[in-house]
């Protein structure tokens, strides 16, 4: 990725649009999320395991589709943002080979408690164009040229 | 179905408190954001973090709600991890989570997670019966002071 920049309260705009995110499931990359996380269930990882309990194969741990929602944020808020609230409402099941698309806009901007803040609305979308994340929504808070 | 409810309801409102032994570490942060195709260089350039306010790298902000690395234990034949009580006999699928973040997440750190089931519910569909179980978990460093706050909502189609 190119080197990120800081962004300030004063340049994001109600209305304006994250860049898009996309991403590739691979079982390569769900195996790393596993161990990084101490999730050995083997519904993640093995395919004979997950086919005897009922799905069509290994399927990708919800949660790390938040973890590409908070990266789809802080990439565009800048290395000077902070997360401060990220929530997610699983919709459909990932498997390897799925491509999905994670998007935001920014809702709300205000100053509270002396925190300048930013709210977006996010969503995933999977390549047939299933809802996998909905909804979705983020508050950051910025650093601000007026400090 | 009505067995594993019973043991569910009976767990609201107990907690769990799981201590790591020793802090997080550069390299689970740096395999966490591998796993995301996440290059940020906060993740894993510390004098990149540093000129940015922070005192090392910090941790991409879900990671410390997402990993178990506190938790001391072997694993059982369906790869769970054992110990962990009520809060996995439901095995299900992920409804959604609901994460507050307080401060960053560095590799000192040494994380205390305090497990806590909220509620259990259950609805009838035309699917049949699912149960959902909800947890509260709180995220502190070996200073006592809150990281992050974690909604986890889980399902079980009976």
């Amino acid at each position: 990725m190119t080197t990120p920049v800081t962004r300030y309260y004063e340049d994001v705009s109600e209305g304006e649009q994250l860049p898009v995110l996309t991403r590739t499931m691979s079982v390569a990359r769900m195996m790393i999320y596993g161990a990084a996380t101490w999730d050995f269930i083997r519904l993640h990882y093995d395919e004979g395991f997950a086919k005897s309990k009922g799905f069509p194969g290994p399927f990708v741990d919800g949660q790390m589709t938040g973890g590409h929602l908070a990266q789809l944020v802080q990439d565009w808020a800048g290395p000077s943002a902070f997360l401060r609230k990220l929530s997610f409402r699983n919709r459909a099941m990932l498997f390897p080979g799925d491509i999905i698309t994670l998007q935001g806009t920014v809702t709300r901007k205000w100053i509270e408690n002396g925190e300048h803040l930013v709210e977006c609305s996010l969503w995933v979308d999977n390549q047939k164009g299933e809802k996998v994340i909905q909804p979705g929504s983020a508050v950051v808070r910025f650093a601000s040229r007026s400090k | 179905m009505s067995d594993l409810l019973n043991r569910l309801q009976a767990s609201v409102g107990k907690e769990f408190v799981f201590k790591a032994q020793y802090p997080i570490g550069h390299a689970p942060i740096r395999q966490y954001a591998l796993s995301l195709e996440n290059f940020n260089p906060l993740y894993s350039d510390s004098a990149f973090a540093k000129a940015h306010g922070l005192r090392d790298v910090m941790a991409p902000p879900t990671f410390i709600c997402d990993s178990w690395q506190y938790f001391g234990g072997d694993i059982d034949e369906r790869g769970e991890l054992l110990g962990r009580h009520e809060l996995r006999d439901l095995v299900g699928l992920r409804a959604g989570n609901d994460y507050e973040f307080f401060q960053p997440v560095h590799p000192d750190d040494t994380i205390t997670a305090k497990w806590r089931v909220l509620d259990v519910a259950v609805k009838e569909g035309r699917s049949g019966k699912t149960i959902f179980q909800n947890f509260e978990v709180t995220f502190y460093n070996q200073r006592d002071e809150l990281l992050a706050k974690s909604i986890e909502m889980m399902f079980h189609r009976g």
